[in-house]
């Protein structure tokens, strides 16, 4: 037997779980995820250029520089990947591996 | 697979059953929030057949299968593979290698910084091509079954229109986008003059796995409110609670999605809808669906919520395949590979589909070489 509070969750949930999925389906739901997503851009960018500023008054690095040198690292690793397709050695098959 | 637990004594049937409930329910929820006797997941043994780069191909150990060809499954580049051997008992690898398959897997691995130049290309033209040839050769050169589910399903169809050439005998897509435009508005909202996909990417140049997990919460807002209810409703049954703890980390567990392949979801199929148009041009290259002519099978959730029936009904009509399947089962998105329906109907349904393109496999010295 279900119990009761069971049955008042499911009551509530189906009154309001349709009207929740017609409500982030919408376009405004949809305009309000894009103007979030630009206000939330706008705002790591603005603290990430001020606490960058007041890391590299201390000769610090800030977590932009640790991201750009991951990244560039990243691009070596794709460029040795590249290299060892091209001299046939970019695979290790399973007695290998 | 729990540890025992203590009875309560007989006194009448009721207040007993009701006292081993409340001990039950409790022990439960200790082993739960502690973290003991977690839900055991991916057992079945498999071997590492081949890597390149963050990928690898698994080939799952079998006494002798039966059928050929063997099968290569690819999985969606934002989950993880594991739902394709989720709990002993409840593994769609565990059914079909039951069922004399030779089943492989090619796993993605976690992107980081260094796959985010990947493009689907990267997928359709350079690791699946790779990973059937291996298997081919593997199974004896008798080809191979590609069988796609959801966003894996996309890059099967993709490498397969690109790839008429090889060694594809079957191709199997399972709950696969393909029309865009009948997509979820959640699984919609970037591009098309809304989320400029650049600003869903992180310092990695990936979509964080925070950020397709919350488009997937988006589907179904309360789904977590009423997972939780019914943890606490099933908390007393052990079955229940193996499967709840597998299935939540299952589907908590998404991984980022690489940036330049993102980018190209977005232009190619969210906002160009080009594969139901059939006029996908992927790295400079037409991709025609109807050079697809292998024996087809199109699987479709008819209660799927994240790729809906409408979305996956199109491909059916896409490829030129003069044998063409379309399956529809009773179930969503992950029932079709995981629960008791599926056990009972859908991983079964598609099993017989494949062995009815199958061949009863015979020793062969590639096979033992492999093996």
């Amino acid at each position: 037997m279900t119990p009761r509070w069971r049955q008042a969750f499911d009551k509530a949930e189906g009154a309001f779980a349709p009207r929740l999925e017609q409500a982030t389906a919408s376009s405004t739901f949809a305009d309000l995820m894009a103007a979030g997503a630009r206000l939330a851009n706008l705002v790591t960018t603005e603290t990430e250029r001020a606490s960058r500023r007041w890391l590299h008054l201390w000769n610090l690095p800030a977590a932009g520089d640790i991201a750009a040198l991951r990244r560039q690292i990243a691009g070596l690793e794709r460029e040795v990947r590249l290299l060892r397709r091209a001299a046939g050695t970019a695979d290790v098959d399973g007695s290998a591996a | 697979m729990s540890a025992p637990l203590p009875t309560a004594p007989s006194t009448s049937p009721s207040l007993a059953d009701g006292v081993s409930r409340r001990v039950r329910r409790g022990w439960n929820l200790t082993r739960h929030v502690l973290g003991i006797d977690r839900a055991a997941m991916a057992r079945t043994p498999r071997d590492q057949v081949w890597t390149r780069d963050k990928v690898t191909l698994w080939r799952y150990r079998s006494d002798q299968p039966t059928l050929r060809p063997p099968v290569l499954l690819v999985h969606s580049l934002v989950s993880r593979s594991y739902i394709f051997d989720l709990q002993p008992g409840n593994s769609f690898v565990e059914y079909l290698l039951e069922r004399g398959f030779d089943v492989y897997l090619i796993d993605w691995g976690v992107p980081d910084e260094s796959e985010a130049a990947n493009t689907l290309g990267t997928y359709t033209d350079d690791y699946i091509p790779a990973a059937v040839r291996i298997v081919d050769r593997a199974g004896g050169n008798q080809g191979v079954t590609v069988f796609g589910y959801c966003f894996g399903g996309l890059l099967a169809l993709l490498y397969a229109a690109g790839h008429g050439d090889d060694p594809i005998r079957n191709l199997v897509v399972m709950a696969t986008p393909g029309d865009f435009d009948e997509m979820p508005p959640a699984m919609r909202g970037v591009g098309a003059g809304k989320i400029d996909p650049e600003h869903v990417l992180d310092e990695t140049g990936n979509v964080p796995a925070a950020r397709v997990r919350s488009s997937f919460q988006l589907l179904r807002p309360t789904g977590d409110l009423a997972t939780y209810a019914d943890f606490w409703e099933n908390l007393h049954d052990d079955g229940f609670l193996t499967t709840y703890q597998a299935m939540t980390k299952w589907s908590r567990d998404h991984i980022p999605f690489p940036g330049a392949a993102f980018r190209q979801t977005v232009d190619l199929f969210q906002e160009s809808n080009a594969l139901v148009r059939n006029d996908v041009h992927l790295d400079g290259r037409r991709l025609d669906m109807s050079k697809i002519t292998v024996p087809f099978l199109n699987v479709i959730a008819e209660r799927d919520h994240i790729v809906p029936p409408p979305a996956t009904a199109p491909i059916t009509g896409l490829v030129g395949s003069e044998d063409v399947t379309e399956l529809r089962l009773p179930s969503g998105h992950v029932g079709l590979i995981v629960g008791g329906t599926a056990r009972r109907r859908s991983i079964p349904a598609m099993a017989d589909w494949m062995e009815a393109h199958s061949d009863a496999a015979h020793p062969d010295p590639a096979h033992a070489q492999a093996s």
